[in-house]
């Protein structure tokens, strides 16, 4: 086992406070219950392990969580009954629904009022089947029912304790999983034989879960030697396929894995062999640009201070990807929908103002077209006066 | 009359692995996209629906067979993929490469990942036919959607997508078969990696990450689940219903003791089609073992075994054209085993596919459509006893005209060894 670090943690604590969030937050927005059925709304509300699987599973074995007001713990309707929390009461435990059917949706809405004791006023819902959607508002008239969406972004903004403890387990994890397949880096390995390492150690070493197909690209060295797209930026991040690596081939890995819930995101740049001297350039440029960044992280920074360092750390122009973004939070399964410098522009960045408790990923990225580029991700919990920094791999052999 | 040669589509290449080929043996994707969308043209137009809109990746993935960056995640439903009858033109948002994108979706029909709802409603205003639908189908609703669906196509009747695309993949034709078999294999090879390696002492999380391990060396798959390994309980927890054999999925942090019988469970996609394989290893001095009647297995696991083979056997032989999941249920249960809390039967094809049959819900399937010539199955038993422990293993079936065949091949299941 990776030594998971030295804080403490307690999962029932975790969910105890996480619920108690959920509750200010339905009380502040008048909210009597919620229906949760996207797999994040459901593993905050609720903290339940499920297998994490194919969407093509999931859609048909899923759980359901339902939280009433004022009541401290939630609902839970799972295909996995026996892997419930423990501290979940009896019942609160509940046989799975099939959303997806007439009649599942149809049974959701009775289990609803069954909870409940009657018919919610305004109830908060995440997704809807399309059963669901025609089913529901007649079957829970005259119940208002509304987004939850903003709720639960809301709620998961901040992190407790607990929640940043499973954040610097879960990136501790996959950057073991990371320095077990950059160890095995060599020509004549397939990418796809990078991911079996991966995967191989990542469970091993005692990660929960992985939420994405781990990504270990091989980089063309111009833009015109990748695949065509419709902005024009470096082609990333492809889907796995079997590149057999050669000397000199630069590779950018992109791992998403779980610690009860909570998601790693690192990113690598590494060489097969050793880095030339331009791109030990593009990170040195790299490492001025992560370092205006994290200069300005600290509460009350707003998105465009740090927008603004990168660009002027990488001398004027912007050094992330047009497709993605400087930074985003994390949290539960990966990115969360605060994400500086991405398509919904300058107005977003300048209201997001940075919070303690907060997790920000920050992924500049340095390219020279016919050498490659720089990109990592760095991990940094916002802290009362400035930040805790996270991500802790090493960026040898270009330093 | 000759019998005109079969497509290419429906050739199917046996022995040749995965490979891409010079001389194109192999699979023909193409003809098999071709085939599929054609299938889902035909029951648009029978239903009268002018457009899909769809958000869910086993429908996109059926549809366009899009190679997309794979999440294990259940986002609000977002539409990624329209559909348009009139032309047969596929547009795929969120899609800035197009690597992974077959030819026959031309560039025009890309956009590129944004987080701004304005440039997805933009993006979809561009699709040719969207906005005149009368009927169009949709695969879920994000609660933002109603807005944007009545945006998009201000006049059209919204209906839901799923049961027409279920009805469409219920069948499998002999190259569909040929994928799943390809991916079965490769669960199989996994289960016995992990196998081999149930020794006393050794850590579930550990043998989790070595059949991951196992099936990534068959090149760019998708682990369709996280790997199973968990030694099943001796007795019931705290959760175990009294109705329902104990069974718990997470791994425990007890090494493996001598003698536990270890449920393993392997599950990936190829292709995007289902291959799932679960077996019961015991735990023994050079590695795990299969009950198979011979004595290192220890009598309780044998007898284990027998009695899923009572259980489970009765399921597979019913599943013949005609059976309804009533039908399958009632196989079951007239083994006397008490149902598991899995599905006992649930369709293999893009992920789990209609009928799901049995496990721990709160009402039935709701889908009591008869089995077909075709259709891909998963039986999945699950028998246990105090003292002794649990036996997990599954079977994956065609439906035949002459009965089920197996297509899953490993000893532990219903296959006698040799």
């Amino acid at each position: 086992m990776v030594a998971a670090g030295p804080g403490s943690l307690d999962l029932a604590r975790m969910r105890h406070q996480r619920m108690a969030k959920l509750q200010a937050n339905m009380a502040e927005r008048g909210l009597d219950a919620l229906v949760l059925l996207t797999s994040g709304g459901v593993l905050y509300a609720t903290g339940a392990w499920t297998p994490l699987a194919d969407t093509g599973q999931t859609l048909r074995l899923r759980p359901v969580a339902m939280v009433v007001a004022g009541d401290p713990c939630p609902h839970l309707f799972t295909p996995y009954v026996e892997d419930a929390p423990d501290d979940l009461p009896a019942d609160h435990l509940h046989r799975a629904l099939r959303p997806d059917r007439a009649t599942g949706a149809e049974e959701l809405g009775h289990q609803l009022k069954d909870v409940f004791g009657g018919t919610p006023s305004v109830v908060g819902v995440d997704d809807y089947t399309v059963p669901m959607w025609e089913v529901l508002p007649p079957l829970l008239a005259p119940a208002e029912l509304t987004n939850a969406t903003a709720l639960l972004t809301a709620a998961r903004l901040h992190k407790t304790a607990d929640e940043q403890e499973c954040m610097r387990r879960s990136w501790a994890l996959c950057e073991e999983a990371h320095r077990a397949v950059e160890e095995a880096l060599r020509p004549g390995l397939r990418t796809s034989d990078l991911s079996a390492i991966f995967l191989g150690r990542l469970f091993e070493a005692g990660a929960t879960g992985n939420f994405l197909d781990p990504v270990f690209q091989a980089m063309p060295e111009r833009l015109d030697e990748g695949p065509w797209s419709t902005n024009g930026d470096v082609p990333f991040a492809l889907v796995t396929n079997d590149h057999i690596l050669r000397r000199g081939d630069v590779v950018w890995t992109d791992c998403v894995t779980s610690y009860e819930g909570y998601a790693s995101d690192v990113g690598r740049t590494w060489v097969v062999g050793e880095p030339t001297r331009r791109q030990r350039e593009l990170f040195a440029r790299w490492k001025e640009v992560t370092d205006a960044v994290l200069g300005r992280v600290r509460p009350g920074a707003t998105g465009v201070e740090l927008t603004s360092a990168a660009v002027e750390a990488n001398g004027g122009t912007a050094p992330w990807l047009d497709h993605y973004f400087l930074a985003h939070t994390l949290g539960l399964e990966g990115g969360e929908p605060q994400r500086i410098g991405s398509d919904l522009g300058p107005e977003f960045d300048e209201r997001f103002t940075l919070e303690p408790g907060m997790a920000l990923v920050i992924e500049p990225v340095t390219w020279e077209d016919g050498h490659t580029g720089y990109r990592c991700e760095e991990l940094v919990l916002v802290t009362d006066d400035g930040y805790e920094k996270v991500s802790a791999y090493p960026n040898r052999p270009f330093e | 009359m000759t019998a005109a040669p079969p497509h290419p589509a429906e050739r199917v290449p046996h022995f040749l692995g995965t490979a891409a080929t010079e001389d194109g043996a192999g699979v023909d994707y193409a003809a098999l996209r071709a085939s599929r969308r054609r299938r889902v043209l035909e029951a648009m137009a029978d239903a009268g629906i002018d457009a899909l809109v769809l958000g869910r990746y086993p429908n996109i993935k059926y549809v366009t067979g899009h190679r997309s960056l794979w999440r294990a995640v259940l986002t609000p439903t977002a539409p990624v993929c329209v559909l348009v009858r009139s032309t047969g033109q596929v547009w795929l948002q969120a899609s800035t490469w197009d690597d992974g994108i077959p030819p026959e979706v031309p560039h025009a029909n890309l956009t590129g990942l944004t987080w701004n709802p304005r440039t997805v409603v933009g993006a979809l205003q561009g699709v040719d036919g969207l906005a005149g639908a009368r009927k169009v189908a949709a695969d879920g609703v994000a609660p933002s959607g109603t807005v944007l669906l009545s945006l998009l196509c201000p006049d059209a009747e919204v209906l839901d997508a799923q049961p027409l695309l279920d009805a469409v993949r219920r069948v499998r034709t002999d190259v569909e078969v040929h994928c799943i078999r390809t991916a079965l294999a490769m669960a199989e090879g996994a289960v016995v990696d992990v196998g081999r390696h149930a020794v006393a002492g050794a850590d579930e999380q550990a043998l989790k990450g070595r059949a991951a391990k196992a099936l990534v060396r068959f090149g760019p798959v998708i682990l369709a689940s996280e790997p199973v390994v968990r030694a099943t309980p001796t007795e019931r927890g705290p959760r175990s219903s009294p109705d329902t054999p104990p069974l718990a999925l997470r791994p425990s942090a007890r090494p493996l003791s001598a003698g536990d019988l270890v449920a393993t469970r392997v599950e990936v996609l190829h292709t995007g089609y289902l291959g799932s394989v679960a077996r019961t290893w015991v735990v023994g001095p050079g590695g795990g073992v299969v009950p198979d009647g011979a004595d290192d297995a220890g009598s309780g696991a044998q007898a284990l075994w027998a009695r899923w083979r009572r259980a489970a056997g009765a399921v597979v032989a019913a599943c013949r054209p005609g059976a309804t999941p009533d039908t399958l249920l009632a196989a079951w249960d007239g083994s006397g085993e008490p149902r598991p809390g899995l599905p006992v039967v649930v369709g293999v094809g893009h992920g789990v596919e209609p009928p799901v049959v049995g496990g721990t819900f709160a009402t039935t399937d709701g889908d009591d459509t008869a089995l077909e010539v075709g259709m891909t199955l998963c039986v999945q038993g699950y028998v246990w006893e105090p003292g002794v422990g649990g036996y997990l293993a599954s079977e994956t079936v065609r439906v035949t005209n002459q009965g089920p065949e197996l297509l899953t091949r490993l000893p532990g299941g219903l296959v006698e060894p040799a």
